[in-house]
Parts: structure tokens; sequence; C-alpha cells
């Protein structure tokens, strides 16, 4: 079925042909209308789930958790602060392995309080023990989460998914998007039974403490279904593509054929560097682009793999680390470590802070030059 | 380098599929060396009205087929909470055994 | 719904059936929270899912040992509304909820402080969720510090002697009700009949119950092990804990104490020992007056209880 929808409507389809059976949530722009959208499809019994409204991010987190832990299938979405808000939550939800699927809207952190997107809230949620996307397109949004139940709930992944899209960029902004056909999801993603969950027949001690080396131990599963659900991504990725024809990877290489210099991001600003990219190759540049779209596991071998050729790269860092940097930035070089390479660092789009072609375009002439590493920001 | 390690160290023994969680399995912690005094208890007052079982902390009180209670000695902590309950006074402390033996020992050096 | 004390609760029927936590646990001899958890599930049965707010009650069980025979989980110190909340949903959408009890198990700094927004939206949703404080009137687990269950006077590590804690405590079983919990009452330890009759009328209840129960702890009250029920039960009789119930904003009282002088209580608590004459004057006057209050059809007036 294709239809005009926003990333927020996109996500909310994607909750609701997943059959997410528990939807708790908290509004926060620019998230709240995919909550609405689900609220209005349960009024008129469309969404068959429960939908409850809590009174704060860290309750809705709380309840996401409570609700995962009984076996049922759970969603929902925050941004920005709300975010923060769950921070304690997520790596509970993820040390004890309960599956489910939200959508984070990347909204820049306050303060100075701001609205639009950068990606400083859902980067700083990497270390929780979470499967990461960040999208390019409302497609993607709404693909991503119907993919992710099917990572997630997989029986030796058991590990949580955020889906991440930009404010506004995505979640207000429509576009042609192919929603799939229930019929298809159904097949696409049953449900199956979890073994360790709460359940009066069979009383299990859940979130039970652990003291020293069996904390160790607890960390080095995690830290291991991580590094295995690289191949269940994987099989997801290429299933979906069977079925749907829309093809999914960890990274996505955009002309990076025999490229010199290339631009390393991730989020919604990808679609305005690849402009400047097809100006670039018109004019017989050879330059490239790398789009990260899993962030966590971080799909190193495969960042090597694509920027094997290219010498000179810029990573693009709609994120600040005061004190630091580019968030990116030290994670694509320690990809390459080992490498001769020229990786340059440009931090721009903060707060939502327009981006043209003309940037880009910049940046790449800049990239091919460039003989030193780079520091720079853009505004 | 990791899956060596957690071969090494037996990282799998940490839970079914890496998840905290435990199963009751009937087998417990003793705690009988945290205590210094044990309740005894005089069948011959007890009427069997459960008081000491109710109250009992640490579930160490349980029924025999006469119907009498009996205090289960690997988990009783000493705490004689159920000498206060008791409405018949039917229980008394009695000081561990190798507490005495240890401090008569003592007391012979 | 009936009185609290028409509810039938025989022990012999109960005395038969296996323990729903065993022993083993790292609890204190002694502790009364932990005899709280043995009452809850005598009451309620084994249909019934704990959630845990973090506190002394979560090590409990450590990997991997637990005592819990019946579906335990444990989140974080201020979520235990929310994560029952969370399960609750969860068993409605699996049409598992018609026959389980979901009951949080929570301390009173879990409560009263740090988790009263999660309480306090479970209980204006009106969840079917029992919702049980442990109450030893301070933050227990992380050395006794003061929570704002701790009374007037008392002594914890944030609140040391000549003065201890300078402000009087909450009154959490009023305001709950008056959040809209359909079921609200205070009960203790020491009167187990009490406080099991009431877990009972609440798992009759549709929308929240709140119990808040009086459990002594024996280190951060300073007194015996054996000592501990003893302690409670003053703390009733001196009328310093009224038993209650508050049904649809309806008021009870389910017991009357001996009235003994307060002095008796305070004298037997280690964190009472810094006490002058003129503080303990002044408690039994709170006392006093807060007891002329709610016996005479004040209660919504009464300021400590």
């Amino acid at each position: 079925m294709i239809d005009i929808l926003d990333g927020n409507q996109c996500a909310a389809w994607g909750a609701r042909r997943a059959k997410a059976q528990c939807v708790p949530c908290f509004p926060i722009t620019p998230t709240t209308e995919i909550i609405e959208t689900i609220a209005a499809w349960k009024a008129k019994n469309e969404f068959k789930g429960e939908f409850v409204q809590l009174e704060s991010e860290h309750s809705a987190a709380s309840a996401c958790f409570g609700a995962s832990l009984t076996g049922a299938r759970v969603f929902t979405a925050t941004s920005s602060q709300g975010l923060l808000l769950m921070h304690e939550l997520l790596p509970i939800i993820s040390g004890c392995r309960t599956p489910m699927v939200m959508t984070t809207v990347s909204r820049c952190l306050s303060a100075p309080i701001g609205l639009w997107p950068d990606h400083n809230d859902t980067l700083a949620m990497r270390d929780a023990g979470w499967i990461m996307f960040i999208c390019e397109t409302n497609q993607e949004v709404l693909d991503s989460v119907i993919m992710g139940y099917k990572i997630s709930e997989n029986n030796k992944i058991l590990l949580p998914v955020i889906v991440n899209m930009d404010g506004f960029v995505h979640s207000y902004t429509r576009t042609e998007v192919d929603i799939p056909e229930q019929k298809l999801v159904n097949s696409f993603l049953p449900h199956p039974k979890r073994e360790i969950r709460l359940d009066v027949k069979k009383p299990m001690t859940l979130g039970i403490p652990a003291m020293g080396l069996d904390y160790m131990k607890f960390r080095a599963q995690l830290h291991r279904a991580m590094m295995d659900s690289f191949d269940v991504i994987d099989k997801v990725q290429k299933e979906w593509a069977k079925l749907t024809k829309r093809k999914y990877d960890f990274v996505e290489e955009y002309k990076m054929k025999g490229a010199k210099a290339a631009i390393v991001m991730i989020g919604a600003n990808t679609t305005i560097a690849r402009a400047a990219v097809d100006e670039m190759r018109k004019k017989g540049k050879k330059v490239g682009l790398l789009r990260i779209r899993l962030f966590r596991p971080f799909p190193e071998k495969q960042i090597r793999k694509a920027l094997e050729k290219v010498k000179n790269i810029a990573v693009i860092d709609q994120n600040i680390c005061p004190g630091m940097g580019g968030i990116l930035y030290p994670e694509i070089k320690m990809a390459l470590s080992g490498t001769k390479k020229t990786i340059s660092n440009y931090i721009q789009g903060l707060g939502g802070n327009f981006i043209s072609e003309k940037d880009y375009i910049a940046i790449l002439n800049d990239a091919i030059k460039n003989k030193k590493e780079e520091r720079k920001w853009q505004m | 380098m990791l899956s060596k390690l957690i071969k090494e160290k037996n990282v799998h023994s940490a839970g079914k599929k890496g998840i905290p969680h435990a199963v009751e399995k009937q087998k417990l912690i003793e705690r009988k060396n945290w205590r210094t005094w044990k309740p005894v208890i005089d069948y011959d007052k007890c009427i069997k009205c459960g008081m000491c079982w109710l109250h009992c902390p640490d579930s160490a009180y349980a029924f025999n087929k006469k119907g009498f209670p009996e205090c289960d000695g690997r988990v009783c902590k000493g705490c004689l909470l159920c000498i206060t309950v008791c409405p018949v006074r039917c229980i008394s402390a009695e000081q561990e055994r190798g507490l005495t033996e240890k401090k008569e020992k003592e007391k012979k050096k | 719904m009936a009185d609290v004390n028409e509810i039938k609760f025989d022990i012999k029927k109960e005395m038969v059936k296996d323990h729903l936590i065993t022993g083993g646990t790292f609890a204190c001899a002694g502790c009364n929270p932990v005899l709280g958890i043995r009452l809850v599930l005598v009451a309620l049965g084994k249909n019934t899912i704990m959630v845990n707010s973090s506190g002394c009650m979560t090590l409990t069980a450590t990997w991997p040992f637990t005592p819990y025979r019946i579906p335990w989980v444990h989140g974080a110190i201020e979520n235990g509304g929310s994560v029952a909340a969370g399960i609750l949903m969860g068993l409605k959408a699996l049409k598992k909820d018609s026959n389980t009890h979901v009951v949080v198990y929570a301390g009173d700094g879990a409560t009263y402080d740090i988790g009263f927004q999660a309480l306090a939206g479970m209980v204006y949703r009106k969840e079917k969720i029992i919702y049980i404080c442990y109450n030893n009137c301070q933050f227990a687990n992380t050395g006794h510090q003061r929570s704002s269950a701790t009374e007037k006077y008392a002594r914890t590590s944030t609140t040391p002697p000549p003065i201890g804690n300078p402000l009087p405590r909450k009154n959490m079983a009023k305001i709950m009700a008056l959040c809209g919990a359909e079921y609200s009452a205070t009960a203790s330890i020491t009167n187990p009949f009490d406080f099991i009759k009431k877990l009972r009328k609440a798992a009759t209840m549709k929308g929240s119950s709140f119990i808040d129960v009086l459990a002594p702890c024996e280190p951060g009250w300073v007194v015996e092990p054996w000592e501990t029920l003893k302690a409670g039960n003053l703390m009733v009789e001196t009328g310093m804990w009224p038993l209650y119930e508050i049904e649809n904003k309806k008021f009870t009282l389910n017991y009357k104490p001996k009235m003994l002088p307060v002095v008796k209580a305070l004298q037997m608590q280690g964190r009472y020992k810094h006490l002058t004459e003129q503080q303990v004057t002044e408690i039994q006057r709170t006392v006093i007056n807060e007891w002329e209050m709610i016996t005479k059809g004040r209660f919504w007036e009464a300021e400590e209880y």
C-alpha cells in the first residue's frame, strides 16, 4: 500500500504492522505524533494492543520493561530529554535481555533548549547495550521497526532495539512510503515464545543481583550477544529484501567506486550530501559517501572494507562531545586504525542548523586536498 | 579473543542465555553459622497454634506429620522471634553447642 | 465492603502449605521486612507476581540463589509502581490478568521519596495493583538515612543527635487515598492477622490498593533481633502508629491501642536514646492530639496520621 506519510506515522505503522501488544508512552516534541496516531487507532479499535500514557518517560520505560518481561511485544517512542530521563532504565532493559523496539526521534539536548535535530541524544545511549539503527528515510524507519522486532526477539539475541530518525526532518516531513501488507508482515514476523519470563506457572526470579565475577560474566554475555547479532541482523535484512525488494545493510555505500575522498556520516542529512556527491561526480571528481546505518553493534569490518581504497575521509558529526569533538569521529578512526589515511572531522548541524549542498561540496573539495587531519566546525 | 576468554572463564555458566535470572531449586543456602542461639521446642506444652510458623522471617518452621512445628536448623538464624510470639512459652533458647565447646576449650587453655 | 475484621483467615489451612519464600536469604536475623514478604505470600498465595524496588529486599536473592517460589522481578528503586503497571499491561495483552495479583513490595524510601511519582501515577490510573510499603522509617539499605517516613526527633545517619530529624513524617496512606486509591491502609507486622486480612481485602478491589506496613529494622532502630516485634508492637500500643483503613475515602479505625505512654516505645529503641524530656513530652502531646482528631471524626484534619 503506497501512502504519503511522515516519519512519525511511519513508526506508528511499523508498530501496528508488527502487532505491538503494549505501548506505554509519554509525549515529547517531536515524537508526539507517533503516540497520537496509535491512540487514534486504538480509539477506532484498529490497533489491538494495550495503550497507556504514563506520568513520565522514566515510568514509560519502566512499564516497557515490565510489559516485555511478561512476554508481550512492546513499542514506545521518545526523544531528547525524554530519552535522557529513560537512560537509567536502558541498561536495565538490555541487561535483563528483554526485547522491545523504541523509536527515538533525535532532537538537540537542553540547555539552551531547542527543538531541532542533532544526534547527541541518541548517541549518548550508545553504551546502554541496545542495538541501534540510524535511519535516513521514512521508509527505512518503517522497515527498521518491523525488522527490529525480528532481530530483538531472536532467541540468541534478546536485546532491545532503537530505531532512530531525525526530528522534524523525518518526523514531520511527508514522503512516499510503501506500507507492507499485514499478511506479508505476519509471515515475516512470528511471535516466538520466550522461555524466560514472568509467569505464575513457571516462577522465576528476574532482575536478580549478581556480584563480582558473576556480574562480569553476565556483562560478557551481553557483549557476546551484541557481537552475535551481526549475523542475525544480516539474515533478517536479506529476508526482508527478498520480500519487499528493499535492501538494507550495516553501512550504505554511495558512489564509492574508485572514490579517493569520501564523506562518512549518519542521519537524514545524508540525503543532502548525496546531492553534493552527485554534483562533484558530474565534474569528474572521484568522491563518494558512506552512511552508517547500524551504529551498535559497530560494524568495524564493513567500514574498513568500504573505505579500503579511500585516502581522504571526512567524518561529519551532527553532534558534539564537548572537550573531545565529534562522537562518530573517534569510532571511525578506531575502525581504520593502522591504515595511512587522512581522516578529518567536521562538526555541523547542531540543533538543526541548516546545511546545504554547497557546504558538503566545500567539505569534499577540502577533503580531496587535505594532507593533514583537520577538525573543523561549520556554522 | 573474547570467545577464548568466554571458554576459559566458563562464562556460559552465568545463567541460561546470559539472562540474569534464577529458579528456585529447593536448594537452600545454609545460615546455621550465623546464629549463637537456637530455639528448642518443648513438645509437651506445644498447642500447634502455628504462631512460630507465621512469625519466622526465615521460613524455618514446618509442620511434621503429627502437626508439631519443627525448626529447620539449616536456615534458622537464631533471631528468637519465635520465643517472643509463642502464646504458651514452650520455646526456649539454647546456646549453640559449637560455640559453647569453643568457649570451654578456650577456658581450658 | 465489610470491616476488615470480618474477613476470614484460618491459620490451620495455611500451615499445611509450602513456604513461598524459603530461608537462606541475606537478611539480618529477625528482619521484619522479610517477614512481611512471607505474610504477603501467605495472604495472596502463589498466583502473585512480586515487583521489588531496590533496597534490602533486593538482596534477598543473589544469583544463582533465589528464595522465591513466585515470579519476582527487581527493576530500579523509583519505579516499582510503573514496572508493576507494565506487567499488568503485558498480562492484559496476553489475557492472563484475571487470576494474578501484581504486588509491589517497596521500602519507605522508595515509596515516600524517590518512587512517589511512579506510585502516584499508578494510583491515579486506578491500576489493579497492590502496593505494599514496608516502612522501617528510614533508608535502611544504604545505612539508615532519613526518609520522609522518619518520625520527628528520630536519629538517622543524616539527622544525627542532638536534634535528630526536625521534620514530622508524611502520612502516605492518607495521601494515597486522596490520590485515588480505592483501598488504602496502614498495618503492622506485629499484627499479622490484621495485615493478612487487609491484603486479602485489597486483593478483592478493582482499583489500586496501598498498604503501609510498619516493619522494624533491627540495626536501624538499634534493637536486638528478638525485640523487633516488641518494638513494633509498642509503636502500635502507644498510638504512634495507628492501624486504620480508608476505603473509597471512608475512614475506619481497625484497632484500639492501649495508649501506653510513648516513652515506653521510645526507651526501647536506640535511635531515640538522645531525646530530652522536653522532646518526649512534645511527641506525647502530638500523639494525644492526633488521636483525638482521628477518633472524633476529624481524621482528614490530622497532620501526621
